[in-house]
């Protein structure tokens, strides 16, 4: 593979006696799409969690271009670059859909208390700015005509669409998608992840994605990691994955 | 002096002028922590004592009032933001724990030593405006103007952080505080901001207030008070500046209302148990018809609305 993006090295979370996440050591390549796929409570989002800063691992190391993320808290995560999405949407309910956008500028001046009083005019041009570029993400999504919405009034799949669109307007490196096709219809769900593609070619992002829709996530993934009781057992290309015997163990076994 | 106290009743019409001035500051202060940014600061009473005594101990040393009030905003804002230090760190119900302690903690303080500021005995408070012998109406008006200065720049202050990238901020965290964090947010440094910000209105409160009482004593301080402007922001309308001064208005005319009731009406009941009830039964039904309140939220306001009202109109 080519470069690395991020990189986790004998990752360990236990809750109690179980642990979630145990010994996971895997490498994200730059501008891929990469896939993690598994049975319900294998430690995928447990995984994501302990990547993004949610929780602080027991034991290993979490590393993103090359540098330690892994005592960090999930804002200075955010910093560099690395953004996730949550399995149910965790969206600014009472707030607009433009307004849910608008929260995850990067660098916006009037997020600064004195700012606000201090540098009006310097914020406002930026707010102006920054809305457009809101704009264009939900038009992309096909959201824009739900802007002034209050984000508990969409339908499901719109939810998922605006949490995608919010991690987009945080302008990242990665994007961390922690089932972005769940509870969404077939077509949408295709929709999302031809966009993921248009956005990895476009933007030239990284994606990591949990996905429970194998059939769509094999399309479209350059690398798969299957994990199994907190374990990653299986790793390689789509088509590999299909074919290797303890990934279908795994799953028809206790299906 | 034209006019005595109680003969005059117009005298209780600028008295409830004043009050209702006084709370919409603390209306304003707790909007902003609980309203817009989701902390539930039950301790509100606290940052208002310590405006107050500042204040007053302050003026009795001679200080001119105009740096008075400075002080007592600032003592206020740095006792908010040593409290809030480690009550932040904790999840909302127990802040809301802690911030009544610390109410209560600080009133058994100033009563039992004395030396601070007359313990039980209260304190009188001087002046600002000794030095002119006005008529007690000329006196309430120029109270009055004093109030509402200092309310009209808290509700500035209010509006112009709401309505900005801050303010939008404010109010992702109260909805979800971990999805702020993953979109960048400090959320600490944000809540820390907020509760010495609404301290320190609160400390500017009870420096006026006790400036119009002359007096103050801990018993003037219980918790009720807290209680009682967190009925103006359920009643007004929580993360509506407006709404809240509302609030606060209501509350506070059937509060001095009752004293008016007291004084010049027979009724079968003591007016003030009267009061306690109708508020409760005003909350009830708001609650049950009008949980937003009175007011419904406010939007935030920048020029990012102005982009958005555009964009529909050219596709």
């Amino acid at each position: 593979m080519e470069e690395i993006l991020l990189e986790t090295r004998n990752l360990t979370k236990s809750f109690g006696g179980l642990k979630a996440v145990n010994n996971v050591t895997l490498t994200v390549g730059k501008n891929s799409i990469t896939g993690l796929i598994g049975p319900n409570g294998s430690g995928k989002t447990t995984l994501f969690n302990t990547i993004t800063g949610v929780y602080s691992p027991d034991h290993g190391e979490v590393y993103f271009e090359g540098k330690r993320i892994d005592k960090l808290s999930p804002h200075q995560i955010y910093a560099k670059g690395l953004v996730r999405t949550f399995q149910t949407p965790r969206l600014f309910q009472k707030l607009t859909v433009l307004d849910n956008m608008m929260v995850a500028s990067r660098n916006h001046v009037g997020d600064s208390f004195l700012n606000v009083f201090l540098k009006r005019r310097s914020w406002g041009e930026q707010e102006a700015k920054l809305a457009e570029r809101a704009l264009e993400i939900l038009e992309l999504l096909e959201l824009d005509d739900r802007k002034d919405t209050p984000a508990s009034e969409l339908s499901g799949g719109q939810m998922k669409l605006l949490e995608l669109g919010r991690a987009l307007m945080t302008e990242p490196k990665m994007m961390l998608l922690d089932e972005p096709a769940a509870g969404v219809n077939p077509t949408l769900a295709r929709r999302i992840f031809e966009k993921i593609r248009q956005l990895r070619d476009e933007l030239s992002l990284t994606f990591f994605t949990i996905e429970h829709r194998i059939e769509i996530l094999l399309e479209h993934a350059d690398w798969i990691y299957v994990m199994h009781n907190g374990s990653i057992v299986a790793e390689g290309t789509p088509d590999e994955v299909v074919n290797n015997k303890v990934v279908v163990d795994v799953y028809l076994g206790e299906a | 002096m034209k006019g005595s106290n109680l003969s005059d009743p117009l005298i209780y019409v600028l008295d409830m002028v004043v009050f209702v001035g006084i709370f919409s500051i603390l209306a304003i202060s707790l909007n902003l922590e609980y309203g817009f940014t989701g902390l539930a600061n039950f301790g509100k009473v606290a940052f208002f004592m310590v405006g107050a005594y500042t204040s007053s101990i302050a003026a009795n040393m001679g200080v001119p009032y105009f740096v008075c009030i400075v002080l007592a905003t600032t003592l206020a804002g740095f006792v908010g933001l040593l409290v809030s230090l480690p009550a932040l760190k904790l999840r909302a119900d127990y802040l809301a724990i802690v911030t009544l302690a610390f109410g209560e903690i600080l009133r058994f303080i100033f009563k039992n030593e004395s030396w601070i500021a007359g313990g039980v005995r209260g304190t009188t408070v001087p002046s600002a405006f000794l030095f002119v012998n006005l008529p007690i109406r000329t006196m309430m008006t120029v109270q009055i103007i004093l109030v509402y200065s200092v309310l009209l720049v808290c509700y500035i202050v209010a509006q112009m952080l709401v309505n900005s990238p801050y303010g939008r901020v404010m109010r992702s965290i109260r909805e979800d505080e971990l999805a702020a964090q993953v979109l960048g947010k400090d959320v600490f440094k944000y809540k820390a901001q907020t509760f010495t910000v609404g301290s320190a209105m609160a400390g500017a409160a009870g420096s006026l207030f006790a400036q119009y009482m002359r007096f103050i004593d801990p018993y003037t301080f219980e918790p009720f008070l807290t209680f009682t402007v967190w009925m103006m922001i359920i009643l007004g309308g929580p993360a509506n500046n407006l709404g809240v001064i509302v609030g606060a208005f209501i509350v506070q005319v059937l509060e001095r209302g009752a004293r008016i009731a007291k004084d010049y009406l027979l009724l079968p009941i003591d007016p003030h148990n009267l009061r306690v009830m109708l508020i409760g039964i005003l909350i009830i039904l708001i609650l049950l018809y009008r949980p937003q309140g009175m007011f419904k939220e406010s939007k935030v306001k920048t020029p990012a609305l102005e982009v958005a009202k555009k964009w529909k109109k050219s596709s």
